[in-house]
Order: structure tokens, then sequence, then C-alpha cells
């Protein structure tokens, strides 16, 4: 009886306290907002792909923005696609549905297209908190709790942090996302039955929509979606392959990657600074940095993947050189090296490699590999290699954003001139681009 | 297409249109903070919008996305003011029919309610706001959060056990009770 007594009590108190008519002026702004909302919805009907796609747009219109926009709107379509329309008939599919609705934490990898190399590593950590690791190089850190966002780019250690609307949207974005988990409808459009990959057996399931189709692929054994395969279509036609894969639920999520903190050795990002960046102990200042835009036509290139530290370049092109040799193919440019993460990384993944003629084959390690025509941005530097490359990235990539373009690929130098005379040395700088808008 | 969403738009949005603007409205009782709140939920409805249509009440799944937009920003509210520890609560409209004692009194008691209420759990703080300020039953409140009747029911009762610790101060003891007689 006392309980009731206090709960009428709890209730009348939350009524008074909210009753309040609206003011005129409130409602007028609201209705709007509706009537906006209506149009929006007989016009359109929001498809996955279409929502990423005008969510880059919309968000690359600012530098700032841009950046967070870009690899936040890949990893909430990446969440949808994931979440937001899969189906699903038989019981593995509700047994992986059910372990995604009861995630506490996700993480996963999309790779965009084979080539240009597009990547995010995204990881969510309920309430609240979520990492994005973009393939070129750049990291964000939203903590809508404390309504933060950092943004590290680690080719040129530098970082800035975003607002606190930014933190709210980027991790509303994910929670909404997580929010969908309950929106599994209860069939698939088709099974695709059964495949083997590495020794594992996974059961497939495909949903069509007006914008692509979505293969879901999860993992027999232990009942967990592995990986997901999304083709992105416009009239019909293909213009994307996406994939998901390293997904991973209710994993403990290592707590330094979500801190807010920026490392010691990154500068911050000077919005109001010269394209150079900042110059560190006596170092000179870089010239402006503009960044060209050019389409590179398809070639033929054979490489040689590495790990650890960058000091092995010289080492590794010899190699390459070597190998050409025995295969007595001459090289059609110069040597280059592409980058996965930053040198500073614990264990920095890149390679080297030179443009050879099309039909050249080699053996592992080496690798062949046939580069289709490609959207970049690329940049020269005039001066001996080598020198702070850190500070060249961040004012090229600037330049790239500014200009309305998105990096979409691996960081790539190539060193023109000849050894041992640093006047005429060259160091370009190219990445593959997509259009903002 | 566009018959076919309009037919939607009419069939699920219209009727609920002005409950919809007060629900929000009595939470956030702030215009930035109200029209934030509104549109964040209509994003939200567009683009679950597919969903809803399937949904098997889809007006309270609607009124749940308003709720947990306003709600959110009650949340937003609440960590800010506990950041700022003072000066970070939100100018509120007052409601201009109380004199200018009550109107302050009438603030104290809505941003006291409305802190303790985004410290709630989520579930919880949209169920009560569902049952409370927009009157709904609990078959719907349990449509909405997508869980048994039963479990809306204990996020109610468990919000209003928290909230009566959190509140506590705010009821009238008995001897006042007795006093104002």
């Amino acid at each position: 009886m006392k309980h009731e007594e206090n709960d009428l009590g709890i209730d009348r108190m939350i009524e008074q306290s909210t009753t309040s008519e609206v003011p005129p002026d409130v409602e007028a702004s609201l209705r709007t907002q509706l009537a906006d909302f209506r149009t929006r919805i007989e016009q359109s009907r929001p498809g996955r792909i279409e929502s990423i796609v005008a969510g880059i747009r919309q968000s690359l219109g600012q530098y700032r923005n841009g950046i967070i926009g870009l690899a936040g709107a890949a990893a909430v379509v990446a969440v949808a696609v994931l979440f937001l329309n899969p189906g699903g008939s038989g019981e593995v599919y509700a047994a992986a549905a059910h372990r995604l609705q009861q995630a506490r934490t996700l993480s996963y990898s999309i790779v965009l297209n084979s080539n240009p190399y597009v990547a995010v590593d995204f990881t969510h950590q309920a309430p609240g908190f979520q990492r994005l690791k973009c393939s070129w190089g750049m990291e964000i850190r939203a903590d809508a709790v404390a309504g933060k966002t950092l943004i590290l780019f680690h080719y040129s250690k530098q970082y800035i942090f975003g607002t606190e609307a930014e933190a709210k949207q980027l991790v509303r974005s994910a929670d909404e996302a997580f929010e969908q988990f309950r929106s599994l409808p209860e069939r698939a459009d088709e099974e695709l039955g059964e495949k083997s990959e590495d020794g594992k057996t996974f059961v497939g399931f495909r949903v069509r929509d007006n914008d692509g189709i979505t293969d879901i692929w999860v993992d027999r054994a232990s009942g967990q979606p592995d990986h997901v395969d999304i083709t992105i279509l416009a009239s019909g036609k293909q213009v994307h392959q996406m994939k998901i894969d390293n997904i991973r639920l209710g994993e403990q999520v290592e707590i330094d990657g979500m801190d807010l903190e920026p490392p010691t050795d990154y500068n911050l990002v000077s919005e109001t600074a010269d394209q150079s960046g900042p110059a560190r102990g006596g170092e000179q200042q870089l010239p402006p940095i503009v960044a060209r835009i050019r389409t590179d036509p398809e070639k033929t290139v054979i490489v040689l993947g590495m790990s650890g530290p960058h000091e092995q370049h010289l080492e590794a092109i010899a190699r390459v050189e070597a190998e050409l040799k025995r295969l007595g193919v001459k090289p059609l440019g110069e040597p280059f090296g592409q980058y996965y993460n930053a040198a500073s990384d614990p264990l920095p993944i890149w390679e080297v490699g030179f443009p050879v003629p099309a039909g050249v084959t080699a053996q592992a390690p080496f690798e062949v590999r046939h580069i289709p025509e490609t959207l970049v941005a690329e940049a020269d530097i005039v001066g001996p290699w080598g020198g702070d490359s850190s500070r060249r990235w961040g004012a090229f990539l600037r330049s790239v954003l500014e200009q309305g373009y998105a990096p979409a690929g691996p960081a790539q130098e190539s060193w023109l001139g000849a050894e041992g005379t640093g006047a005429e040395q060259r160091t370009q700088m190219k990445v593959a681009v997509t259009k903002a808008q | 297409m566009v018959d076919d969403s309009r037919r939607d738009y009419d069939a699920l949005i219209r009727p609920i249109e002005s409950q919809m603007i007060r629900s929000v409205w009595r939470i956030t009782r702030n215009r930035e903070d109200a029209e934030e709140a509104f549109q964040d939920a209509l994003l939200a409805i567009w683009k679950a919008w597919r969903h809803i249509r399937r949904h098997p009440n889809p007006r309270a799944l609607v009124l749940r996305i308003c709720i947990n937009c306003a709600h959110e920003t009650l949340r937003q509210r609440a960590r800010r003011s506990r950041r700022e520890e003072l000066g970070g609560i939100p100018e509120t409209l007052a409601d201009p029919s109380l004199s200018p004692s009550q109107q302050a009194s009438d603030q104290e008691q809505h941003e006291e309610v409305m802190r303790a209420i985004g410290t709630l759990p989520r579930n919880q703080g949209q169920a009560i706001l569902m049952k409370v300020v927009q009157e709904l039953p609990y078959s719907d409140i349990a449509a909405a959060l997508n869980c048994r009747e039963s479990t809306a029911r204990k996020h109610v009762a468990r919000a209003r056990a928290k909230l009566r610790t959190l509140l506590a101060h705010l009821f009238p003891s008995k001897a006042e009770e007795v006093a104002s007689l």
C-alpha cells in the first residue's frame, strides 16, 4: 500500500514537472521539421548505401567534419548493413542474431574494394564509446559521455579534438545501430547454403535491397557472424564491393585504445596554421604543399611485402632489383614504397616495388599486381629523400581534404633522382582518393 | 511510390504528430533542446522507416524514438551539469501562468526531476517517461521496447524505486502534510 502511494507520488511529480503547454513558436518550429520530414519520406526511402553516400557528401563539406564524417559514415553503413536488414530463417541465423543482440562490444573491419584499398577498423564499446582506425593512418576516438572526440593523424603525428556535438553524433550513430539489433526480420530473401574456407564451414544468408546485395556468412561451429560481403549497385550495375570481416562480438576492448589523451609525441593541428604544419626543434618550415588530383593509368607492379622498421628500405629495394635482374625485366619507372600503417606502429607494415611490363610473373615473396586506373592525389617535394615525412604527409592530406577529396588508399612514396645527388632528388607522395561531391 | 509513402505517413505519423511534439517538449522544456531532440528523432525515424512500417505497434515505436531522443538530451544535460557542477543547467522556459516564485519552484522541480530521470538506465528512463508523460499502456511500452510486458513493468517499477530515493527530499514530510491541512 505504501509503495502504491509512493508510486502515485512519483508519477504525480513527473506529471507535474512535465505539464507545460508547448509554446506556439516551439510548436511552429517542430511542425516545420515535421513538414520537411514528410517531404523527405515522400521523395525517397532511405537506402543503406544512399545513406552513406549522402553522409560522406554532407560531411566532407568541411575539413574537420569531413574526416569525422567520412570514417563515421563508413562505420555506420557497415553496422547498418550488418544489422538493419539481415534476414534469416534458420536456427543458425537466429543464434547469430541473438549474439548480436546481446553484444556489449563490437569490432570489425571494413574493406571497400580491393583496389584502391580502404579499410576501417571499427570498435564500439557500449555505452557511448567508439573508435575508428582507417587504413590511411587516421584514427578517431569518440566518447559521448565526456562529449569528446580525438582525431589522430598517425602519418603526421598530429591530432585535433572534435566538438561535443561530433562525439555525440558519432556515438549515437553506433548506439542506434545497436538498437537496430531488435529489428531483425524473420526471413532472409535467400539462403546461400554452406561454404568452406580455412577449415571453417559458413552458412550464408542473402538479403536484397534496392541498392545492393548483402551476403551474411555465419560460422557453423561457433554461431558467430563471421563476415559479410556487400555488392553495391547503382542502376542495377555493380559499383562497389565491400567486405566486413574480423567481426568480434563481446570481446574485451583494450582501454588504452579508447584514451582521449593524445600521445605525448603528437602535435596539435592548428586550424589556422599554414599547410606545412608545425616545425619542430629548429627545423625549417616546409613550403606549402598543394596536392594535384589526376587519374593514374592502369599499370602492373612487382612488390615485396615488408614488416618492421623502415630502415630496411634500401635493402628491400635491392632485393626487388635483384629479382628483376634475375627475371630479365627492366622496370618501367622509379621504385616506390607503400605504407599500411605508421612507422611508429609496433609492427610497421609496408612494401616496396617497381612498375613493370604487363605479363611479368614472380614467385613468393615477390608479388605481381595489376593496378586499374585510379584517381589519385600527388605532390612532389624537391630535396633529399627522407627527412620528416610525417610533417609533409600532414600537409599533403590536409590539402587533399580541402580540395573536397578523401584519401581512399594507403600512402605511397616514389623516390626520383639519383642516389647521392641530394639536390636533384625528389620525393613524390601519392594516395588514391575518392571525390567527396 | 509517393502515394504509398504519403499513405504511410498519414497512417503512422499524422495521428500522433501532436503527441510527438508534446512528448519532446514536456521532457526538454527548452526550445533549443526540443528542436535538437525532435530533429534527432525524425532522423532516427527516417532511418528506421522500413522497420517502423513493419512493426506490430509502429506508433508506440515512433513515440518511443521521440522519448528516447528527448531522454538522451536529458542524459547529456545531466552529464554536463555533473561535469560543470554549477551553471550547467540550461535555461528553461517558465510557464507564464504561474507567479514568479511559482515559476522558480516549478523550474527547479522540473530540472531536478528530469535530471534524476536522466541518470536512470536508458530502458528505465524511457519506460517511466512513456508511462507517465505519454500515458501509454504497458502493452505499448513493451512493444516499443521490444520486451515482454512483465519486463516493461519491471523497468517502470525500478525507475520509480530509484526516483523515490533520488527525489525523496521533494516529498513533503508527514508533519508538513498535517500542518498544511
